[in-house]
């Protein structure tokens, strides 16, 4: 995605927002940071988690968690030096 | 939108309904709607972890929901300016600080570094994870930490 910065955006907004139109995404930075997206209106916006997450959410209400956690499980099996002080 | 970075440990367990810690986790979400940290050694991780779970019906919605989230654009923030060669610097100098005082591994340490290093550049509203020996490390220096527990039965 192109970044533009806010001051270039305040003096060629027009510009901006033609490229935008023509379906571009543009970042806008303030002093370094990423303050904010400029995307075309016909693209729909982020979905919220709920959305995202309604499956997984049914699932867990209906089935017990019962799984032990592989990343956990992993880093302990690693980590030897520490169970052995 | 709050900002949090989950250790992968909890990231999985939020997407994989099954996980031991899913419903603490998703209760916490619910309540902080929170968009989450993404680089390049948590998605590897997240997804090294989902893939080998992808044997069954519930691995395989684990999955769809992990890819529907990398499609957004912030509710799996990804940080550019995370990259792993300065972070492996920031956790070895971590470790040399931190290590003899700790029973956190190493990638426990990379993963506070991590989030060490958002919160240095902007608001990072907490470090959540399932493991309690980073917990006691990650306390010990940057964000609000949330420590996650297995529900009684």
């Amino acid at each position: 995605m192109n970044t533009v910065t806010a001051k270039l955006l305040h003096e060629k907004t027009g510009q901006c927002l033609d490229r935008v139109r023509r379906g571009e995404r543009l970042v806008i930075t303030r002093e370094g940071q990423r303050d904010a997206l400029l995307i075309p209106t016909s693209e729909a916006v982020d979905p919220d988690w709920s959305e995202i997450m309604a499956e997984v959410w049914n699932a867990q209400a209906n089935t017990p968690a019962t799984r032990p956690n592989p990343v956990l499980q992993e880093r302990q099996k690693r980590n030897h030096a520490a169970r052995l002080r | 939108m709050p900002l949090v970075y989950a250790d992968t440990s909890a990231l999985f367990a939020y997407f994989h309904p099954l996980d031991a810690f899913a419903l603490p986790v998703t209760r916490a979400a619910q309540k902080l709607a929170p968009d989450f940290a993404y680089w390049p050694l948590l998605r590897f991780e997240l997804r090294h972890n989902l893939r080998q779970s992808r044997k069954d019906h519930y691995g395989e919605i684990a999955w769809r929901a992990l890819r529907a989230a990398e499609k957004t654009q912030a509710r799996l923030r990804w940080q550019p300016e995370l990259k792993l060669d300065s972070l492996l610097d920031a956790a070895e100098e971590f470790s040399a600080d931190k290590a003899q005082s700790s029973h956190a591994g190493s990638m426990d340490f990379l993963h506070i570094a991590a989030a060490r290093r958002i919160s240095r550049d902007m608001d990072l509203d907490a470090f959540w994870t399932c493991d309690a020996e980073q917990a006691k490390t990650a306390s010990l220096t940057g964000p609000r930490v949330t420590l996650f527990q297995i529900p009684k039965a």
